[in-house]
């Protein structure tokens, strides 16, 4: 397979932890950064959910993605950020995410990050 | 001439997403332009299946995808987890996990998620349709 | 970078997340279930009305709504369609 020099890729996620489409991104954001691709991880609307803590699907027996998350860096996944107005919209405690100390952003914030990345994946 | 990677997401007729992909590849192809690769995912796998037995008034999609990606011999990639997962087992695999015949259709080939990040690279214009 | 976002959901919700990301040079195709949006006079959807928006034909048609969209809005069929991704730096399917 072709080696094409790295772009600068944003996965942005708008749906919920238990939608299978949010796996779907989620495999898709780790093989782009398994292919040395600059990824960047927003969580934003309903997407913050996936920053809270304790989410555990096994009396469900459903697959937690939350359990995923904190791989991300092993990943090189560094670039993570989170809607502000929708943590707080959620009642989240920024000094209790899933992942510490996502960069906050607000809409102005979004668009910028969204110029920045040429290729955009959204799941909402 | 530009050159398209499509993705297709849904599988057929639980939503509009497979025709629409169906129609705007056929548009793609009829303009000129070149699809560099078509890449079936979650669901969409679904249109690459040879057991789905839809009514006679109704298009029969995978049997129109097969037909657009032979005529045209584009590349078209079944996602392998995905395929796996919806029970798109090419003969090899469906031996492997001894589930009797294979059910992808001839034309498609199984891969990986990587096909479809290269894809997404090597295309003057991607996009995905999905529900 | 200019951008053609794709909408395929009947969902205000979701119209107004996507409003809130276009940039200058951006655009709307509304296909699918979004058609239905543009019978919709909601202030949220009025705001459509500062980016160039564009709808799929052939959706339009199906759902009988052809000659209740606004003016201003482009109808485009499968080949508009794939014209317009070139008229674009790139897609985003929201």
């Amino acid at each position: 397979m072709a080696t094409p020099s790295p772009r600068r890729f944003l996965f942005l996620v708008s749906c919920s932890p238990w939608q299978p489409r949010a796996q779907a991104l989620l495999d898709l954001l780790m093989t782009t950064a398994v292919l040395d691709q600059e990824v960047h991880l927003c969580f934003w609307g309903d997407g913050v959910l996936h920053l809270l803590e304790q989410q555990d699907g096994t009396d469900l027996q459903l697959k937690t993605l939350a359990r995923q998350l904190p791989a991300l860096e092993l990943y090189g996944v560094t670039h993570v950020y989170a809607e502000r107005e929708a943590l707080h919209r959620h009642g989240l405690d920024t000094n209790a995410l899933l992942l510490p100390s996502p960069t906050l952003l607000d809409q102005a914030g979004l668009r910028q990050l969204m110029q920045q990345c040429e290729i955009v994946e959204h799941c909402g | 001439m530009s050159r398209f990677s499509i993705l297709i997401q849904e599988a057929p007729y639980t939503a509009q997403a497979a025709t629409s992909a169906l129609h705007f590849t056929c548009a793609v192809l009829a303009q000129g332009h070149e699809i560099y690769r078509l890449f079936f995912y979650q669901g969409g796998v679904l249109n690459a299946s040879s057991l789905i037995v839809p009514p006679q008034d109704e298009l029969h999609l995978p049997r129109a995808w097969q037909q657009l990606v032979t005529e045209h011999q584009l590349d078209a990639v079944v996602c392998v987890s995905s395929a796996l997962r919806y029970g798109v087992l090419s003969a090899e695999e469906a031996d492997r996990y001894e589930r009797g015949q294979g059910s992808l259709l001839p034309g498609f080939s199984i891969g990986g998620l990587g096909q479809w990040v290269e894809a997404m690279l090597l295309a003057d214009r991607h996009l995905a349709f999905k529900a | 970078m200019n951008t053609l976002f794709v909408l395929n959901r009947h969902d205000t919700d979701t119209l107004a997340a996507c409003q809130a990301c276009l940039h200058a040079g951006d655009a709307l195709l509304l296909m699918e279930e979004a058609v239905y949006l543009l019978l919709d006079k909601r202030d949220v959807v009025q705001s459509i009305d500062n980016f160039p928006a564009f709808a799929l034909s052939g959706d339009l048609v199906a759902r009988g709504i052809s000659a209740k969209i606004p003016p201003r809005v482009e109808c485009v069929d499968y080949a508009g369609f794939v014209a317009l991704t070139l008229r674009f730096d790139r897609i985003i399917t929201w």
